[in-house]
């Protein structure tokens, strides 16, 4: 059974992500916050995640300070930003925060989901020693 | 009329159209606003700063705003209630958002969207040009305004992104 996290100031979005979620997992458990500091309080109240599909822009704090916050204490929840913010240098700037993959806005079901699955795999796999 | 500040928004709204709303979208020539433009019933209103400032709008009336946020959210909509209010900025999010991406000039940031209701028409700041793209649904017309310009820097410091005002029209 699935955990998720989605943070974004857009219902419609959440509610978007959410379909696609039930869709892939149906027992999947989702969680909402509408910016940052909303989903720091939830995590900060003990509860984890399998993963978190984090917006970029919101208001209160963003998803960029949020990811960056959540890093600083949890190196391993996989971490996809949806989000509109799709220039080069704001990939690699969210990737070396910590983030595991990327969706633009707009984006199809199958898209979304396709990187679900991946990032789920990546984060099951096991590390070669 | 700078092509390259206008044609990022008409590739993004056919993407967003594409693979978000699912509603047939035709995009027509745009032009330089006049008199009869800016008069809707609901608008969604981004700014955009950094390399470049200025606004979005997309101005609807309330019959086509109903149709596009629903074909968003995949409910119908029959009044223009919060959902419906947050469909509508998450379409001028990802527009903006999208076209931002091909903008000349470099790293453009994005302001929380607003939606305004009641009927009204949109007035600039000065010196800002509003173009015009006019749309074309099934639900009827609506109208992307684009009003943004390379931010003018002093000292290597870019300028705020300025607000759009919305203006209601006078009661007759």
């Amino acid at each position: 059974m699935q955990k998720v996290l989605i943070v974004d100031d857009s219902r419609t979005m959440r509610n978007i992500q959410k379909n696609v979620l039930t869709k892939l997992y149906p027992e999947c458990q989702m969680t909402e916050a509408g910016d940052g500091l909303e989903a720091l309080t939830v995590l900060a109240s003990g509860s984890t995640f399998d993963l978190i599909l984090a917006d970029w822009n919101m208001p209160n704090m963003d998803g960029f300070r949020m990811v960056c916050k959540i890093r600083e204490k949890d190196k391993t929840t996989p971490i996809i930003m949806v989000t509109t913010e799709a220039e080069k240098p704001r990939i690699i700037e969210a990737i070396k925060a910590g983030v595991n993959n990327y969706c633009i806005k707009p984006f199809t079901p199958d898209v979304l989901g396709e990187k679900i699955k991946q990032t789920l795999d990546r984060a099951r796999a096991p590390v070669a020693t | 009329m700078d092509v390259n500040y206008i044609n990022p928004f008409i590739m993004s709204s056919r993407k967003v159209f594409d693979l978000m709303i699912k509603v047939p979208l035709t995009i027509g020539k745009p032009h330089l606003r006049n008199d009869e433009d800016g008069k809707y019933a609901v608008s969604a209103v981004i700014g955009l700063g950094g390399a470049v400032t200025g606004c979005v709008i997309l101005g609807f009336s309330q019959r086509v705003a109903l149709a596009l946020a629903g074909g968003l959210a995949g409910t119908p909509f029959t009044s223009v209630d919060n959902d419906c209010v947050d469909a509508l900025g998450e379409i001028v999010n990802m527009i903006a958002g999208h076209a931002k991406t091909e903008l000349p000039g470099g790293l453009s940031t994005l302001s929380v969207p607003n939606v305004i209701t009641g009927e009204h028409r949109v007035q600039y700041p000065t010196g800002i040009p509003p173009i015009v793209i006019p749309c074309q649904t099934q639900a009827g017309p609506f109208a992307i305004e684009v009003a943004i310009q390379k931010t003018p820097s002093a000292n290597g410091v870019a300028a705020a992104a300025p607000s759009a005002v919305p203006v209601k029209a006078k009661a007759s």
